[in-house]
């Protein structure tokens, strides 16, 4: 198969393609790495190819799920594969093999998908861009000086750049939904306890972190989350199934739903105007299609909110290198990690017991807080970033002076943190290109435990405007 | 280090000091006295301003692209904008609020002059290299390429012999090399790198410095360990930013702990992906291999000067051999190392 046919169908589209034996999954494996091969070198989003693995999961036939034999990436964090390090981005945890798979890794082989690499995220996931020490920054495909965002900017990139229709990816401030609309594609976070972390850890963050994936088309997203929401005996809490699979809300009627817009930066500073027009053409376009739109100021407390998430996050980064101090009988140097790690580190180790209830507790009150203004209405839509992709090195993780890095990051993404907090689903749609051709993504969040609605209203959106023939002009 | 900078007929007269003084009075509106420096084909005047401010003046050739002379102004106005702190010289504005401006003389063809800040330390190459300059030098290096990487300017996609991405042209060159064991090595590194050049193609580009040799660094005047200056963005190109390292390290290349406390001190602050350290030494390589067949190619076309312009030949052609003599996987393997 030539690249110029795999890069137009998703990966529900090439799994038909297999099941009807047009193409095999070893060939479909190596037009895969062929466009890797070619791009990789200047987006850099795949950080460790584990092409023997993959071929030898071919030879020994992969399972009959529903997407199989195609090609797929892994985010370098949270999703552990058995023999392989899982890096999170950070030099500590390089070279330390995962002893068992994720669950989420099993339920992806058994659909049938053929993993064949691990894509690049900032050191734990700590940062909005994908720039880690360790493996080198990740260059957004639609312009190779500006950010492919983060911490899921390995795997948007890799799927912008035609490497694969879709990736897995992570979200604990907006790390699905941020590359998302940095990259031009499509990224759903689900709701709180969709995903299961099992068997390594409970939760991530305190639970404002979930897994799931970036992909092109909404019904990949759909077919993903059906695959991955599996909810697994000792997790803390999980979401109710869902009456249908995600997969049969794509192309359902939404119905007409009560749709607040607002174009305001949430938690600092203010949308620049592509962002501003972005939203009204979207709440515009949503008009059209038959919503009740109105335009709303969402209730709550957004800068005490952010606190509160940095408590539960530094202290989850001091007990994740702690533990491996622990483990290995040395204290962690401040060489070992970037400036911000260090930072968090610092700030988690002096984290009360009391000081990391008090987050949780505000950070249980806002969803209660957001849970209210979803009594009015069905979606929320706002925009997914603060401003259209910045340079690489605007958020430098690694810099010796992070004086006023909080305000440079919440500028740039003001908006996607609330809905981990919430713990609500919240998408990214690919629905406006700036004039200097950069995507800008509108996020729609729902409530919790809402995935349906948001998949409904995605696909309506994505048949009113396709985004499917939007490439980046990415020449090797 | 122009390989065109032919000693042609001066077709004007040198102007003197007590001209250029007048020159910058007129044109700038500062005050002052004017000392000549030697240059080799441009004029060059120190300004000490009345007023206890001292600038370099440039009159350049006439001779010399008017292209190219702006090339380098906007390099230093973008780089002023993107990182205020990185010592380079700072462009003076004109009474007039121009970026350059017209030294002329009745019967004579106008030149181009230019006035920048002037940078007070010394050059490096005057200095013994120590462990904290090699890392200053990483780490400047690393800042002026984040700082070059929106620069894209028309220009900047030009012919240039020190080119990296073209260094198998330099091929019929090789014959110039006297020296016959020199002469393999560097064919040996042109070699290397023609295998390579499918990869370095793939690396995304930007405007680089490509020039950063100890004779274009200056350390700071009040602080001997620091770098306090960076000067001539003459040899500017649009490459892979991972040749500009090449080429800083390429003058510490004959103990690779030295090379790699530049390239660390590089990866702290612009860290490099994967693909570029996997070229990092190949390239070396290829700026050593450039250097000693440019400047054999050039001693020949212009004997009276081959001293000078053979000065760096010793030094690259022991890096040459240094590198040639490391066991290729280990020393990839301390590189990669090194950058954990």
């Amino acid at each position: 198969m030539r690249f110029e046919e795999y890069q137009d169908y998703d990966a529900v589209g090439l799994a038909q393609l297999v099941a009807n034996r047009d193409v095999t999954a070893s060939e479909l494996l190596d037009v895969a790495l062929a466009r890797m091969e070619k791009v990789n070198p200047s987006v850099n989003a795949v950080v460790r190819v584990l092409e023997d693995e993959a071929r030898a999961a071919i030879a020994a036939g992969l399972p009959q799920g529903p997407l199989c034999g195609v090609p797929f990436l892994l985010k370098d964090i949270s999703a552990h594969m058995k023999g392989v390090p899982t890096s999170a981005g950070s030099r500590v945890f390089a070279n330390i093999k995962a002893d068992t798979d994720s669950t989420l890794v099993t339920a992806y082989k058994n659909a049938g998908l053929a993993i064949f690499g691990k894509t690049n995220t900032p050191e734990f996931g700590l940062a909005a861009t994908t720039e880690p020490q360790l493996w080198g920054p990740t260059r957004n495909p639609w312009d190779l000086e500006r950010t492919a965002g983060g911490s899921s900017g390995g795997a948007a990139a890799a799927v912008a750049a035609g490497i694969v229709p879709a990736a897995q990816a992570s979200d604990g401030g907006g790390s699905i939904r941020i590359p998302s609309s940095c990259c031009g594609l499509f990224g759903m976070k689900p709701s709180r306890g969709r995903v299961s972390f099992a068997p390594h850890v409970g939760e991530g963050w305190g639970g404002l972190s979930q897994l799931h994936a970036i992909t092109r088309s909404v019904r990949d997203s759909a077919v993903l989350l059906d695959i991955a929401s599996q909810p697994q005996p000792g997790d803390p809490y999980w979401q109710a199934p869902p009456v249908r699979p995600f997969a049969e809300e794509v192309g359902r009627d939404p119905g007409q739903l009560r749709i607040g817009f607002t174009t305001a930066a949430l938690i600092w500073g203010q949308l620049q105007p592509p962002c501003v027009a972005a939203v009204q053409d979207a709440a515009a376009l949503c008009e059209s299609l038959g919503h009740a739109v109105e335009e709303v100021t969402p209730p709550g407390n957004f800068q005490m909110m952010a606190m509160a998430v940095n408590v539960a996050v530094s202290a989850s980064i001091a007990w994740t290198l702690d533990r491996e101090a622990e483990r290995r009988g040395r204290p962690i140097a401040q060489d070992e990690v970037e400036t911000l790690t260090w930072a968090n580190y610092q700030e988690g180790k002096k984290a009360t017991g009391h000081a990391y209830v008090s987050a949780i507790q505000n950070i249980h009150a806002f969803g209660r807080t957001m849970a209210k203004l979803f009594e009015k209405y069905d979606v929320l839509l706002l925009s997914t970033l603060g401003r259209v992709p910045p340079p690489l090195g605007y958020m430098n993780t690694n810099a010796a002076d992070l004086s006023n890095y909080g305000e440079r990051l919440y500028t740039f993404m003001p908006n996607t943190q609330p809905f981990n907090v919430s713990g609500q689903p919240a998408m990214s749609v690919p629905l406006s290109w700036s004039e200097e051709g950069l995507p800008i993504g509108i996020q729609f969040a729902a409530r919790a435990g809402d995935e349906a609605t948001l998949y409904r209203l995605a696909a309506q959106l994505e048949q009113a405007r396709p985004w499917k023939h939007r490439r980046p002009a990415l020449t090797a | 280090m122009k390989a065109t900078a032919a000693a042609s007929d001066t077709q004007t007269a040198s102007a003197d000091s007590d001209e250029a003084a007048r020159f910058v009075h007129r044109a700038y509106g500062i005050c002052g006295s004017a000392r000549t420096i030697a240059c080799e084909r441009d004029q060059i005047f120190h300004i000490a301003s009345a007023d206890g401010r001292e600038f370099l003046l440039k009159i350049f050739h006439s001779d010399e692209s008017p292209d190219a002379i702006r090339l380098e102004t906007a390099a230093l106005l973008h780089i002023a904008a993107r990182d205020p702190v990185l010592p380079v010289q700072h462009v003076i504005r004109t009474v007039a609020g121009a970026t350059e401006a017209i030294f002329a003389r009745v019967g004579e063809p106008p030149r181009i002059a230019k006035l920048l800040s002037y940078l007070p330390g010394a050059l490096l190459a005057s200095v013994p290299a120590t462990s904290p300059l090699r890392r200053q030098i990483g780490t400047m290096l690393a800042r002026l390429d984040i700082a070059l990487a929106g620069f894209a300017p028309e220009g900047i996609e030009r012919e240039l012999i020190w080119d990296m991405q073209r260094a198998t042209a330099l091929r019929p060159l090789l014959e110039h090399i006297d020296n016959a064991e020199l002469r393999a090595l560097a064919a040996a590194a042109l070699e290397m790198f023609e295998q390579e050049k499918r990869r370095l193609d793939l690396l995304p580009k930007q405007a680089i410095h490509n020039d950063f040799n100890p004779y274009n660094i200056l350390t700071d005047a009040r602080a001997p360990e620091r770098i306090g200056g960076i000067i001539d963005f003459g040899d500017m190109v649009r490459a892979p930013r991972i040749c500009d390292l090449a080429v800083a390290a390429s003058y510490h290349a004959t103990d690779l702990s030295h090379l790699l406390e530049l390239v660390c001190a590089y990866h702290a602050v612009n860290a490099l992906t994967v693909d570029e350290r996997a070229l990092l030494f190949t390239l070396i390589r290829t700026r050593l291999a450039m250097s000693v067949t440019i400047s054999g190619w050039r001693a020949k076309l212009y004997p009276e000067n081959a001293a000078y312009i053979l000065r760096n030949t010793p030094s690259a052609r022991a890096g040459l051999v240094y590198l040639a003599g490391l066991e290729p996987e280990a020393a990839q393997n301390a590189l990669n190392e090194a950058l954990r």
